[in-house]
């Protein structure tokens, strides 16, 4: 038996394999990656021009929104601006001095690392200013003019507008340059909202964009046609809505749900059912539609998670402590929800028969 | 057929016996054994030395009862939760660990031949090993660690550091 080789690779971390070097990135958070990449010209080029990078980067990028999530807890409004605390309840920064405004809305999750604007993965927005946080739980006030929502799909970048408009952009990512959009930008649709949009969201049919004004417009993905406008009742946090199949999802901060189901693309301007309940008491702090089912599930800081079947309560169950966050999902064969509830000192399972 | 005893042959032309289902924790030579069927022939492996070839079957003979990790074809290669690093049991930590003096060596050298053999398994716990090394470690203690040469220039290094404040600061 004979077996024909290249020559054995050189066993030093830069000159390791490809497959080899991916597999060591998938296991780097973000901060240690480009403290790598930082080390020498050869693991720079390898990290930065690798075509797998981008997929890894937007992974782990979206796997540290936990721990921005975490570290900018909650955003307030106070009487003249927004103030933001850490999971710890400590006020890490406060905008304002004297200047009033409508604020107290998220906008969405968004992983884009540049230049000037750093490492921005989400935040609060007022009128003109947008507050933002990085993965180390630093905040960064900004200019809503310079930090756009977008959501990408393929090579493809849309991206709300500070003037309501939505761009298509081709995306190129460089993840070190930060020069990496290239921009052949084109206008979505004619059809724009009255004010800068905050957060876009799509699925296979839908994208929907929410702006300041406070509307909700859900749009065509192919044709960039219009085909509901939804108004929101109360700000909304981006953070807080989910497009999931054919039904879009809206929390709010009065502690409102609501379930929009969409219509088809042929079927234009129709919203087809809304529902609309009052689900707690107090703000939502979580809120999801179950894959494959009717269920919705919410959740509120102190620790109440909500069960529902589209707008009918099933079942309620308490964590005891402050809420970080809950999954859920549907089993088909035994039709029930499988809930876990994760709360800062405990963990609740839980599985509701529908 | 489990039982029968495989040969391989090591980068220096040494000879190690091993049973069959020790040899098919590498799924490189699982393939190779079920193409050729029963053969007494020696596989030669002229990418391993014997002294990390002993280490490897070290470490498939003391995992010989984990059930085999799934393919890449059976599972999405980008896993939607990021892999962890710190879930390493006490005995690998020990083997990984080898030898203090020629510790990084013979880690990378354990870790090209995992990739070489295919042995998943081995080859994430060599990748987690060098992760938890590097996590909250400067450029710097990077490259002396792994005795990296600095190869940017001073405008390079200068520009890069520049763009980069917000990370090495974390």
């Amino acid at each position: 038996m004979t077996i024909s080789e290249p020559p054995t690779p050189t066993s030093t971390l830069p000159h390791l394999p490809l497959d080899i070097h991916l597999c060591l990135f998938h296991l780097l958070p973000p901060y240690n990656l480009l403290r790598l990449a930082f080390t020498s010209r050869t693991l720079r080029q390898t990290i930065t021009q690798t075509p797998e990078i981008d997929t890894i980067w937007r992974r782990i990028c979206s796997n540290a929104w936990r721990d921005v999530h975490d570290a900018l807890i909650k955003f307030s409004r106070t009487g003249d601006g927004l103030e933001c605390f850490d999971g710890k309840g400590r006020r890490r920064y406060q905008t304002g001095g004297g200047k009033s405004g409508k604020c107290g809305s998220f906008f969405e999750l968004y992983v884009r690392r540049r230049r000037d604007e750093q490492f921005v993965c989400g935040g609060g927005v007022d009128e003109e200013r947008i507050v933002s946080g990085d993965v180390g739980g630093s905040v960064y006030e900004k200019w809503a003019s310079t930090v756009r929502p977008q959501v990408s799909y393929g090579p493809n970048v849309i991206e709300g507008q500070p003037d309501g408009s939505l761009v298509c952009h081709h995306k190129v990512h460089d993840l070190f340059s930060g020069n990496g959009f290239h921009l052949l930008p084109r206008q979505v649709s004619a059809h724009r909202h009255n004010g800068p949009v905050i957060a876009v969201m799509m699925n296979e049919i839908h994208l929907a964009s929410i702006a300041i004004d406070p509307y909700i417009r859900v749009w065509d993905r192919e044709t960039g046609s219009c085909i509901n406008v939804l108004s929101a009742h109360h700000p909304v946090n981006p953070l807080l809505i989910q497009l999931l199949d054919k039904k879009l999802l809206i929390a709010y901060a009065d502690g409102g749900l609501a379930v929009h189901k969409l219509a088809e693309k042929d079927r234009k301007r129709k919203v087809q059912n809304s529902q609309r309940w009052k689900g707690h008491d107090v703000p939502v702090m979580c809120a999801q539609l179950v894959e494959g089912s009717v269920v919705v599930v919410s959740g509120q800081e102190s620790g109440v998670v909500k069960v529902w079947r589209e707008a009918e309560f099933v079942h309620e169950i308490c964590a005891g402590s402050r809420l970080r966050g809950v999954t859920a999902s549907w089993d088909e064969a035994e039709r029930v929800a499988k809930i876990s509830v994760h709360a800062v000192h405990s963990k609740v399972s839980a599985r509701v028969a529908m | 057929m489990s039982d029968t005893l495989v040969t391989l042959t090591s980068q220096e032309g040494k000879p190690e016996q091993v049973p069959r289902r020790i040899a098919e924790r590498s799924t490189l030579l699982k393939n190779m054994l079920e193409d050729v069927g029963e053969s007494n022939q020696p596989i030669p492996l002229p990418n391993v030395s014997h002294k990390i070839l002993k280490r490897v079957l070290e470490y498939c003979i003391h995992h010989k009862d984990d059930p085999q990790p799934p393919s890449d074809d059976d599972k999405d290669s980008f896993d939607s939760s990021r892999k962890r690093s710190d879930d390493i049991d006490e005995w690998d930590q020990k083997f990984i660990k080898g030898k203090e003096e020629e510790h990084n060596e013979e880690l990378f050298q354990i870790i090209l031949a995992a990739n070489y053999l295919d042995i998943k398994p081995l080859l994430d716990l060599g990748c987690k090993t060098v992760a938890n090394m590097i996590k909250g470690k400067s450029p710097e203690q990077i490259r002396e660690m792994f005795n990296i040469e600095n190869d940017f220039t001073p405008e390079e290094e200068d520009q890069i550091r520049r763009e980069n404040e917000w990370a090495a600061d974390a």
